[in-house]
């Protein structure tokens, strides 16, 4: 009823009714379990428009999956944007990196499962690639190009340290005895993630005589 | 059909020859999309061979998992007990890691039950919490246990993560991330990172 009475939306195009449709349905059934019959149905327009506008079923997830990313890549871009010290902002960024992914922890399964098989792998290259570029580049910022504290090495241990929290959710709610994605034990990871960001930040501020193995 | 023949009579370590095929099939496939033929078929066995030795799919599969588990925990329990409890975070990680650099079947068999979740059926990726579990915790007063599932859980992350996403390290890098090179630099930082943590935490 309350949606009666707002404004109806503008209505989608059929192209994204079938790119909103396919997300759906590839996240509850993964990739492999979705047919463009599927997609048609639900987003109720003819099985050769699916083809028309994404060419193939590969090409629809692909579509997905780069919409998805780019919408990450934003959210960490809102997150670093604006003031305050680079620890401030990693702090931000690495809580937007958090929140995102509770958020859209099937979204991480999706792709983890793209990932973990040989023959579906090269379905996420593409568009994960400028998420990677970005993240480096803000990293880059607190750390250098290469060595062991490197800005990529570090963009895989803080992503590594917030997606597996959000992948493994199913056992770690079990292991742990309550759902991970929602407070206490999501706020919990919070503070452990920061943590870690400080300890990083504090290894690289340190002056290089005091550094130990830093380089 | 000469090769084929001849393997089918090599009876020898046909045992461990369907293990290592089955420990591949169910890495790629799952254990409800893997095929016992495939398997078979890569090991030059049998079904029915499959059978005789394992009892089927799931008797299979969970030798495949008990095995490399077994082999992982030794390794892990030796990284352990190699030195004192000062540089313990650094020696399991980077023991882990060159467990990974080996083999990495287990790991993506029990990610993929836990991907595969919806409503339980990863019983056995929970069930393999437990050793590991057992391992750290008797290496930790119990007034640390909380911070230390969370440090377990980031350098488990910093470790299989690399593994995982590592298509995409490769296609990013232009650069095979899985080659010695890029390798051993992500395992100088694996023992960076385990440095700092063990430093910050005295």
């Amino acid at each position: 009823m309350t949606r009666r009475a707002r404004a109806p939306a503008p209505p989608l195009s059929t192209e994204a009714r079938i790119l909103e449709a396919a997300e759906e349905l590839f996240c509850s059934a993964g990739y492999t379990g979705v047919s463009a019959r599927d997609v048609a149905e639900r987003a109720d327009v003819n099985k050769a428009l699916v083809f028309y506008h994404y060419g193939s079923m590969r090409g629809l997830f692909e579509a997905v999956l780069e919409r998805y990313y780019v919408a990450h890549t934003k959210g960490l871009a809102d997150a670093l944007a604006g003031g305050g010290s680079v620890r401030e902002r990693m702090h931000r960024l690495v809580d937007a990196y958090l929140d995102f992914m509770t958020t859209h922890a099937r979204y991480a399964t999706l792709v983890q499962a793209q990932l973990s098989n040989p023959e579906t792998h090269s379905l996420v290259e593409k568009s994960y690639e400028p998420l990677y570029r970005y993240i480096e580049a803000a990293l880059l910022e607190v750390a250098p190009k290469e060595g062991r504290a490197a800005a990529r090495q570090l963009f895989v241990t803080f992503s590594g340290a917030v997606i597996n929290w959000c992948t493994y959710a199913p056992l770690l709610s079990r292991v742990l005895g309550s759902d991970p994605l929602k407070p206490p034990l999501l706020e919990e990871r919070r503070a452990h993630v920061r943590w870690l960001v400080d300890l990083v930040l504090d290894a690289l501020e340190r002056p290089a005589g005091k550094r130990k193995r830093l380089t | 059909m000469a090769k084929a023949a001849a393997s089918k009579l090599d009876l020898s370590g046909v045992r461990d020859r369907i293990l290592a095929s089955a420990r591949t099939e169910f890495a790629d496939h799952g254990l409800a999309a893997a095929s016992v033929h495939r398997i078979a078929e890569r090991a030059g066995a049998t079904a029915a061979m499959i059978n005789y030795y394992y009892g089927g799919k799931l008797a299979l599969y969970e030798t495949v998992i008990d095995e490399a588990q077994a082999r992982q925990l030794a390794c892990l329990a030796a990284a352990v007990a190699s030195g004192e409890s000062k540089g313990l975070a650094s020696r399991i990680a980077v023991a882990y890691f060159d467990f990974l650099a080996q083999e990495r079947e287990l790991q993506r068999i029990l990610l993929r039950e836990v991907l595969d979740a919806r409503e339980g059926g990863h019983e056995h990726a929970i069930r393999s919490v437990a050793p590991l579990r057992a391992l750290l915790e008797a290496q930790v007063p119990s007034r640390d246990r909380d911070r230390t599932v969370q440090l377990a859980i980031s350098l488990f992350g910093a470790v299989a993560g690399y593994f995982l996403y590592e298509p995409v390290f490769t296609n990013a890098l232009g650069e095979d991330a899985l080659g010695p090179r890029r390798l051993a630099a992500r395992r100088r930082h694996v023992l960076e990172l385990a440095a700092m943590i063990e430093e910050a935490m005295g």
